[in-house]
């Protein structure tokens, strides 16, 4: 299929003055200095989101998601190595709750692991953070073989 | 180095870093984008930061079966679309000095060089004058070097429809050149 008019007498990109349309889509543009760090930043802040607020003794603690998950995942990566067959995959937080995708060796009863682990992991939170954490979910997504 | 499909998958997976890494290899192309339908600098910068934004909360609605560029120019094109919506009619390109981007003819004399820098200034005023339902087919065709089939789907129209839109642009644009 032809453009309209494409060929033809009225085609504008067989009209030598279209040579400068082409010397324009050459043209560089700069990339205005610190704008790609300016977005990142933006990309910074926004993934913060608002700050949880957890009850604790005496009133409540306030946290960002991402110190939280960071903080999640540090721990939870940490007590998989407890677990037997266990490793975390990732964590992430979703409807103000924590989601632990894990992977089990072949053999090891899922349900029973991503028990234990959650248990861990909510004791461990707890411990640390002297608040509730978030409701913790643990989610066996894989099975690698033994 | 990824591959940008991998690294939006990544992304939708919670790996910031994955997004950064597209964020600075895709920046230039959306900024240029961004300037050459606005025609505004300012307003270019704006347009790039609110559309990774976007590009970001719609990760997990990224539709596989689009290349990751043409996902991001159909992000950024409706970035700047929605921002002429609420501005003024007719842009004016500012941002391109000749000092800043000489495009300079390899074979020219120094002034031969300026007089074709400016001729191509002129040719980038003229697709800012251009309507925009004109002008943003034609960036994305003309400037941008896209294909058809993928401005067609930035744009979510069909390719005939394109073509007649592009044709209408191009034979608007090369009228404007005709009468300087």
């Amino acid at each position: 299929m032809t453009d309209e008019g494409a060929g033809g007498p009225e085609d504008p990109e067989r009209d030598p003055r279209w040579d400068l349309v082409r010397a324009a889509a050459r043209r560089h543009v700069p990339t205005p200095p610190g704008l790609v760090d300016r977005v990142l930043r933006s990309l910074a802040v926004a993934r913060q989101g608002p700050p949880l607020r957890l009850p604790c003794d005496g009133g409540v603690l306030t946290v960002s998601e991402a110190a939280l998950v960071h903080l999640a995942r540090t721990v939870a990566t940490d007590q998989a190595e407890d677990v037997d067959g266990v490793t975390v995959s990732a964590v992430a937080l979703a409807d103000g709750e924590l989601q632990v995708l894990a992977t089990i060796r072949f053999g090891v009863i899922a349900d029973e692991a991503a028990r234990v682990l959650r248990h861990c992991l909510t004791a461990e939170l707890t411990r640390l953070l002297r608040a509730r954490p978030p409701r913790v979910n643990v989610h066996v997504v894989d099975v690698r073989p033994g | 180095m990824a591959d940008s499909e991998a690294l939006v998958a990544a992304a939708a997976a919670g790996d910031h870093a994955a997004f950064d890494t597209l964020v600075r290899r895709h920046t230039p192309m959306m900024y240029r984008v961004a300037l050459r339908i606005t025609g505004s600098p300012a307003e270019a910068e704006d347009v790039v930061q609110e559309a990774w934004l976007a590009a970001w909360r719609s990760l997990a609605t990224f539709r596989r079966e689009s290349a990751v560029s043409t996902w991001l120019y159909r992000v950024v094109t409706n970035g700047a679309l929605g921002l002429l919506r609420h501005h003024r009619p007719t842009v004016s390109i500012e941002s391109v000095s000749i000092a800043e981007a000489p495009d300079l003819v390899a074979d020219g004399t120094p002034e031969r060089q300026v007089v074709h820098a400016e001729q191509v200034d002129a040719v980038l005023r003229a697709i800012a004058r251009l309507d925009v339902a004109q002008r943003v087919p034609l960036v994305l065709r003309e400037l941008e070097g896209l294909s058809y089939e993928e401005v067609a789907e930035v744009l979510e129209v069909g390719v005939p429809a394109l073509r007649s839109r592009l044709h209408r642009a191009r034979v608007a644009l090369l009228g404007q050149l005709r009468e300087r």
